[in-house]
């Protein structure tokens, strides 16, 4: 069984920028509902499956610094994990960002390298394993993942490539003569835990409880059941009232009960099974919302400029050369930004707008842009450029 | 069923907000079946136009009055003076005399103003009340010394009513928190907004800015006039090449006037005067933005006029009819700061004015006549399946 991957934190842009005072507000706030006690509770469910129950994270490089700011014993639990042999982390952009959408994936590159470096430098690890943000996915990042070297990468079990198809087996991109893997996230069951478990006797299936999940689990056929989520699945979303933290502690040993299912890694599921069919992914998709695309991040007028532009300062940023200034770019492609701009209607909103500080999409807009106006501000008095206003 | 309302405008003469609401509401429930005598004062001299010509969906019955200006509209300085107050009492006293409707099944009074004459004759009717408020004196006031026998009139009223309909639910909170009106009988009820009138976003054009900022309301302090000007003045230090259009009268007119010239903003500050009904679609048309930082607004009818006409619109977030909006700014209606950063945005980014604007003509189609007329024929059903006996006149 796979789960979790931390979702990137919010930096919430101000005049300055970053509201360090909320930020460390929030990251507080969270860390005690969720990443402290969860971490706990996978350390106590490791050592107490002697090694039968694994754990795969994905950190992105905006969380790790948050949390070495804000509260490094959160750190220090990660590598406690790490230390037991039985958690594996992924690769992803350092800044959870939509680079990988640029025509030009030398910026991609960058970000994931500083990701690279971060894992090691940070937790001793070298993934394997890529997965995008929000899971995004298209031939082309597939292709720019696979010259970096990676066995494999994740992304949503959508119909839209799948077809019949089941997302529990390996497949592979349908260039000819990739040897890159991909592993399909399985959203009836990871959304069933994620989104669905506190909903009430509005679901049929509520309340969820570990057994009759393990059950569930332990009669879906293929290689693996990829489950993936926010971490924040686990007291924020849901709160420990729900009965998620019960639900954890005991899924393991009635998952186990069933002699034909085993938690693996992501690598072990990788090494163990080759792809039993190609997918070919021209348009992006994600994870996010129903549509299962990019929408979230780029369906109006207001998400396209703010993106168009900061792609555009690409040239600016490099001959600016300046770190501090690259950095505050990069930080603005987080694709928070872009979310809390969204006009959709509002059931696929109420996730993101838990998180986010602004009353309204408008205002989100009018904020990000202040931010992006006075970093290119700033980028041409760095290069002598003239004003574009 | 038949309805005895009690109303003091009626278009085409005194229109304003409760004018029209007084005509859209009546025209949908004559066209539910509801049969209307409605009562308001004559205020045309014998020989000239009558009210009661122009309409043939109710019974316009115009009662004996001073002619006075309305309380809700004109330059007239803001302080009932003992005339004013004399008219008041006298229509209120000639209602009770001149009252036949007999075969009404209930009496529907508007804002205080007909209160006293309402109160009274469910008393001696026995004939159920239901009292619609417009606004309070709270409001009106914008809390600047607001006369205490007028909000007397409104306690009494909202606490003794069968019904009370408030035009959004930010009033219907109002009553209940400065008159400790029984909240079981409050229903929020939305105006309406004349569609066909002012919609003209389809015609607009995003990409055309005149970089003109709207400011179209009655000019009295509970509209927020100074921190309009505030934001004026703030938004002109960033940027030199924006135009204020000060549009419509009222007693804070000249605070307005002499802060343009004290600040040095008079040349991008254009006072327009009062702007006749057949004008209005025009001016929202040719404007980027619309303003109204009301201090204490009831609903804000003119804020669904200028959304209506693809204008992207701030709102303060005490306004009423911001609580059903979704694609609308909202500040605080002091925050001159975050107004003037807003209105910077907006007058910069096209995408920014036509997502909103677009969008928020959209979304004001929900604010229906009709669907006020029906609310308001549901509240009445409820009354009259109740049944409440008559209370006398208890003081």
């Amino acid at each position: 069984m796979r789960l979790a991957r931390l979702r990137v934190f919010d930096s919430i842009p101000v005049e300055r920028y970053w509201d360090h005072a909320k930020n460390k507000a929030i990251f507080d706030r969270v860390a005690d509902k969720c990443y402290l006690p969860t971490n706990r509770l996978l350390l106590d469910l490791i050592r107490e499956h002697g090694g039968r129950f694994k754990v795969a994270f994905s950190l992105s490089g905006t969380f790790v610094e948050q949390a070495n700011r804000f509260r490094p014993e959160v750190m220090d639990s990660f590598r406690e994990l790490a230390r037991t042999g039985c958690v594996e982390f992924l690769e992803e952009t350092y800044y959870h960002s939509l680079a990988g959408l640029w025509e030009d994936q030398s910026e991609y590159r960058e970000q994931i390298r500083e990701h690279r470096e971060l894992m090691k430098r940070e937790l001793s690890a070298e993934p394997r394993i890529f997965r995008n943000t929000e899971l995004i996915y298209d031939n082309r990042i597939a292709g720019t993942i696979e010259s970096l070297g990676y066995d494999a990468m994740m992304t949503e079990g959508t119909e839209k490539i799948l077809g019949w198809r089941s997302p529990n087996y390996v497949y592979r991109p349908a260039r000819a003569g990739s040897k890159l893997k991909v592993l399909l996230k399985n959203y009836r069951l990871s959304d069933d835990v994620a989104f669905r478990f506190s909903t009430g006797p509005s679901w049929p299936e509520w309340p969820l409880t570990a057994d009759k999940y393990a059950s569930w689990l332990s009669q879906a056929e293929g290689a693996s059941v990829n489950l993936f989520m926010d971490y924040e699945t686990f007291g924020e979303h849901n709160w420990p009232e729900s009965g998620i933290f019960d639900f954890l502690r005991h899924l393991p040993r009635f998952a186990l009960a069933h002699p034909h299912v085993s938690f693996v890694t992501p690598s072990e599921v990788v090494q163990h099974n080759e792809p039993v069919g190609e997918i070919e992914v021209p348009f992006a998709i994600s994870w996010a919302d129903t549509e299962r695309d990019v929408s979230a991040w780029l369906h109006n007028e207001m998400q396209h400029l703010c993106f168009n532009e900061l792609r555009e300062m690409a040239p600016l940023v490099r001959e600016a050369n300046d770190p501090a200034l690259t950095h505050a770019w990069r930080l603005l492609q987080t694709s928070d930004h872009l979310y809390y701009c969204t006009t959709k209607h509002m059931g696929d909103q109420d996730i993101h707008t838990y998180f986010s500080p602004y009353d309204s999409p408008y205002q989100a807009f009018v904020n990000y842009q202040n931010a992006i106006r006075d970093l290119r501000a700033k980028l041409l008095a760095r290069t002598g450029g003239k004003a574009l206003h | 069923m038949k309805v005895a309302m009690i109303g003091w405008e009626f278009p085409p003469f005194l229109a304003g907000g409760l004018g029209v609401h007084c005509l859209e509401l009546t025209l949908q429930l004559a066209k539910l079946g509801v049969e209307i005598d409605f009562y308001m004062p004559r205020v045309a001299a014998e020989g000239d136009l009558r009210v009661a010509d122009a309409h043939r969906h109710l019974n316009i019955i115009e009662v004996e009055a001073e002619p006075i200006a309305s309380p809700y509209g004109g330059t007239r300085k803001r302080g009932y003076d003992a005339a004013f107050n004399d008219a008041v009492a006298q229509y209120n006293a000639r209602l009770a005399r001149e009252f036949r409707s007999h075969d009404a099944d209930l009496i529907h009074a508007h804002d205080w103003i007909t209160a006293p004459a309402a109160l009274h004759l469910r008393g001696v009717t026995g004939k159920p009340l239901v009292w619609t408020c417009h606004s309070t004196e709270w409001d009106r006031s914008a809390g600047f010394y607001p006369q205490s026998w007028i909000m007397d009139v409104e306690r009494r009223v909202s606490r003794e009513a069968d019904a009370v309909i408030s035009v959004s639910r930010y009033t219907g909170h109002e009553l209940a928190r400065l008159y400790g009106a029984d909240r079981s009988r409050l229903v929020p009820v939305h105006n309406g907004v004349d569609f066909a009138k002012f919609s003209t976003a389809a015609e607009r054009d995003y990409g055309a800015v005149r970089r003109r900022v709207l400011f179209l309301s009655r000019v009295s302090r509970q509209k927020g006039p100074m921190h309009f000007m505030e934001m004026a003045r703030r938004v002109l230090r960033s940027r030199r090449d924006v135009e204020f259009v000060v549009a419509g009268k009222g007693e804070m007119l000249g605070e307005m006037v002499r802060f343009a010239a004290h600040e040095g903003i008079a040349r991008n500050v254009t006072f327009a005067g009062y702007v006749p009904e057949d004008r209005l679609p025009e001016v929202y048309r040719q404007s980027d933005v619309y303003v109204l930082p009301s201090v204490s607004e009831p609903f804000g009818i003119s804020v669904l006029e200028a959304m209506t006409s693809g204008l992207p619109t701030i709102v303060s977030k005490t306004t009423g009819v911001g609580e059903n909006l979704a694609h609308v700014l909202k500040t605080d209606y002091w925050d001159a700061d975050e107004m003037a950063d807003l209105v910077l945005s907006l007058l910069d980014h096209r995408v920014l004015r036509e997502t909103l604007g677009r969008n928020g003509a959209l979304e004001v189609r929900k604010f229906t006549w009709a669907a006020c007329g029906r609310k308001t024929k549901d509240v009445y059903e409820g009354v009259l399946g109740r049944g409440r006996p008559a209370r006398g006149y208890a003081s």
